[in-house]
């Protein structure tokens, strides 16, 4: 623990406003109860994502210590002990593990089993750092909703817990950092959901763990230099490389191109230009070179969605329509405006490529 | 008894704000004040607070509505942070000049550049010659307090004055802390319904702030002053009846932590000076007798109180928060009003100044206790720059020493102690390499 001995660093992973709120009475709560339980403690969101925009991937973080918390200024959480994710696209599309500390936890709020969630955790480098992975069918928060507040420094109303209260149970049944006991007495109205999760989360040991790989990763809290204010720029016609979006969607786009009649009215209306119409030729190059049948991008390429590249298109042109995957965000324009309903949502999960690991700053 | 709840200094000023039953809101977005106006809109959409809420079309506008709400005899909060704040700027002066006890909070952010999210004092400071009432929170229970004490302090008929309730954005505005939310008894008997003695009234019209000639100019101004003066005065008693009746005791002025036997103390305000505190607890396990004293208010400024308290310690360390390029020392506002007032104290502390904490960077447990070693240097050699003997005509240097730093720019040696690289907390350096921050 590079910031304090003693100190317990948990960070939830959640996406922009459709659960911010569940992530916040997770961290709030877990804190409340350690505090309780007579810890020093604190609860606070990351400062720098952008939790006010819809499916971004941010933060909340909670810290426990015996101790009085001696730095509570400092901005992050660097070495988390415990991580906690709001859906398992997260875990495909962030690095969620960096900073983990040596026998750490993550637990995944999905119907998938533990297993699944370490397949997607395998490229990592921090994952012989990972003792346990767990997962909890606590089910979804994100559907579109309006957020009561919440974002932005101020905190909801104290509502029902429902998702948060059962990925509680399972946070008190899988790391003990606080008991089921103390979180029930606080709030009894969630009592049953926490009882679920503590039931019914699922735990797997990590077979890749390495007790010996102790070495906890550097803290990043080095003053960075001076930033020359003048700095290079992409062209405009480019891609920005710096921020990219892939890492948004939970669910893919995929074109039926037997159906498909090029009408462009999803290229016209993909408000980040994600889409392009491409001839037949182009669409069935750039599927082989992402080398997967399911147009996966890996490498960082552009993705082709789908491979199936007979039939359809435009007779008149041969063009065919492409997803730009590492900047579709899955905001779901286009299978809402497709008039053949040829467009079909496809969760992010079902597809083993198309990481687009997005490695953020702790 | 109030009830014990645990929020961020945002969502504390929102509680605040209702239980002051304010009566028009205008906002306007920017980070990291924002989480108060989320709050109030919510409170008042869903019924918990009978308020107009106008989302203005920018700062100047927001001001704008709020003076004239003012005017017109209506209990009114705004806000902003970083550059919204200095966007209203035309707006201070009218509002304070013509009298309307406006309150505005200020979470800080820096301006552009760097113009992160980052908390630095500079964009309130810039705005702390206009005539407004301005001191920091150092936690989200003070963050509260300020609100119901600027209200009542700012509505006095002997002050009449707007109010900059400040605090720290992120340190304060976005970590929770402990809040004891007062009943509205508790509330009601320390801050009177809002009766302006003169209030726009459509069957009695007046003009507020007519045009006016040259040799007029000087008595208005005068009348702005005495008001600042006379809120000087009474802060006392406001903070006497704060602590009656909600049983929380603040010192009015300058709060003092672990002062008693102190000889060198870290003087600052809002929310550095809470892991000052933190870090003198260790210094004081490592022999080193380390005090903080936390300024409750810019305006007024407390000029006797500073002069008269700090006179007993040998080292002042400034943490100063806020620029004022090319000012007295090359330093901050802060500098400049603890020199000034201390000039005709009899005793003097020697006074060094760390520029810290700027663009929101996070001042490490370590580079406290790197200000303390060079503070407590320059006692032992009883004047500064005396031990190292530098030489050097120009701003932060007095005597021959330097006593203006940069933190984790400029070596502290100057100060009288060689450069410490580590501290025992292990995170000493400041050269930024693994260092103490």
């Amino acid at each position: 623990m590079a910031l304090q001995p003693n100190l317990i660093e948990v960070t939830v992973w959640y996406r922009g406003v459709v659960e911010g709120r569940l992530a916040r009475q997770v961290t709030n709560s877990l804190a409340d109860a350690a505090q309780t339980e007579g810890s020093y403690v604190q609860a606070f969101d990351n400062y720098t994502d952008l939790p006010d925009r819809v499916y971004v991937p941010c933060r909340s973080y909670a810290r426990i210590c015996p101790e009085p918390i001696a730095e509570p200024y400092t901005y992050v959480n660097s070495n988390p002990s415990l991580v906690v994710c709001t859906d398992a696209a997260l875990v495909k599309g962030c690095n969620v593990l960096k900073g983990i500390d040596p026998g750490g936890t993550l637990i995944v709020n999905t119907r998938r089993d533990p297993e699944f969630v370490l397949g997607l955790v395998k490229d990592l480098p921090q994952k012989a750092r990972l003792k346990k992975v767990a997962t909890l069918d606590a089910g979804t928060a994100h559907q579109p909703n309006t957020p009561q507040g919440g974002i932005e420094g101020s905190t909801e109303k104290a509502g029902t817990m429902r998702t948060a209260a059962a990925l509680l149970g399972a946070i008190a049944k899988v790391t003990g950092m606080v008991s089921l006991e103390t979180l029930t007495k606080k709030a009894p109205a969630a009592a049953e959901m926490m009882a679920h999760g503590y039931a019914f989360v699922r735990e797997l040991a990590n077979p890749d763990y390495d007790p010996n790989d102790t070495a906890s990763e550097a803290a990043e809290f080095g003053r960075r230099g001076k930033v020359d204010l003048i700095v290079p720029a992409p062209l405009p016609n480019g891609s920005q490389e710096g921020h990219i979006t892939g890492n948004y969607r939970l669910q893919r786009p995929v074109v039926d191109q037997k159906i498909c009649t090029a009408c462009k009215i999803c290229w016209v209306s993909c408000p980040d230009a994600c889409i392009t119409m491409v001839k037949d030729d182009e669409a069935a190059a750039a599927a082989a070179a992402a080398g997967e049948a399911d147009g996966g991008l890996d490498g960082g390429a552009d993705g082709a969605v789908p491979a199936a590249a007979d039939g359809g298109g435009s007779a008149a042109t041969g063009e065919k329509v492409k997803v730009n995957l590492k900047y579709c965000k899955g905001c779901g324009i286009c299978w809402n405006v497709c008039p053949l309903k040829c467009i079909k949502p496809v969760d992010e999960l079902d597809f083993a490529g198309g990481v687009v690991r997005i490695t953020y700053s702790i | 008894m109030g009830k014990q709840v645990r929020v961020s200094g945002c969502k504390a000023v929102a509680e605040a704000v209702k239980a002051a039953n304010v009566d028009v809101i205008a906002s306007y977005p920017i980070r990291p004040y924002t989480g108060t106006m989320v709050e109030l809109a919510r409170m008042v959409a869903e019924g918990e607070l009978d308020a107009e809420f106008v989302h203005a079309e920018g700062e100047h506008a927001q001001l704008s509505v709020v003076l004239g709400a003012s005017a017109a005899g209506a209990r009114v909060f705004t806000g902003s942070a970083g550059v919204g704040v200095t966007y209203a700027f035309e707006v201070y002066s009218p509002t304070s000049g013509e009298f309307h006890p406006v309150q505005c909070m200020i979470a800080n952010r820096t301006l552009d550049p760097p113009g992160d999210f980052g908390s630095e004092h500079t964009e309130a400071m810039a705005t702390r010659d206009q005539g407004w009432i301005m001191g920091w929170a150092a936690s989200p229970q003070e963050a509260y307090d300020n609100t119901l004490i600027y209200y009542r302090l700012g509505e006095d008929p002997r002050v009449m004055l707007p109010q900059f309730p400040c605090q720290d954005g992120y340190f304060v505005s976005h970590i929770s802390g402990p809040v004891e939310l007062a009943d509205p008894g508790q509330v009601k008997e320390f801050l009177p319904e809002f009766r302006p003695a003169r209030a726009l009234d459509p069957r009695r019209p007046v003009i507020m702030g007519p045009q006016c000639h040259a040799d007029q100019g000087a008595a208005i101004e005068l009348g702005r002053a005495e008001a600042m003066r006379n809120a000087r005065e009474i802060i006392p008693q406001v903070y006497d009846e704060f602590a009656r009746i909600f049983g929380r005791r603040y010192d009015p002025f300058l709060e003092e932590y672990k002062t008693d036997d102190a000889e060198v103390v870290f003087f600052g305000q809002g929310a550095h000076t809470v892991p000052a505190r933190l870090a003198a607890d260790r210094l004081r396990a490592q022999g080193l007798k380390v005090g903080v004293v936390q300024l409750r208010f810019m305006r007024p400024f407390p000029t006797d109180a500073v002069a008269e308290r700090l006179a007993r310690f040998k080292v002042v360390g400034i943490i100063e928060n806020s620029n004022s390029f090319g000012s007295a020392f090359d330093a901050g506002p802060l500098t400049a009003e603890v020199h000034a007032s201390l000039y005709y104290a009899e005793n003097r502390p020697q006074i060094l100044t760390f520029l810290a904490g700027l663009g929101g960077e996070n001042i490490r447990l370590g580079a406290y206790g790197e200000m303390a070693r060079a503070m407590h240097a320059a006692a032992q050699a009883g004047r500064v720059g005396d031990g190292a003997g530098h030489v050097g005509e120009g701003a932060g240097r007095v005597g021959g020493g330097k006593h203006v730093f940069w933190l984790g720019f400029e070596p502290l040696g100057d100060a009288g102690v060689e450069h410490v690289a580590a501290s025992e907390d292990g995170d000493g350096g400041s050269d930024g390499e693994g260092g103490g921050w």
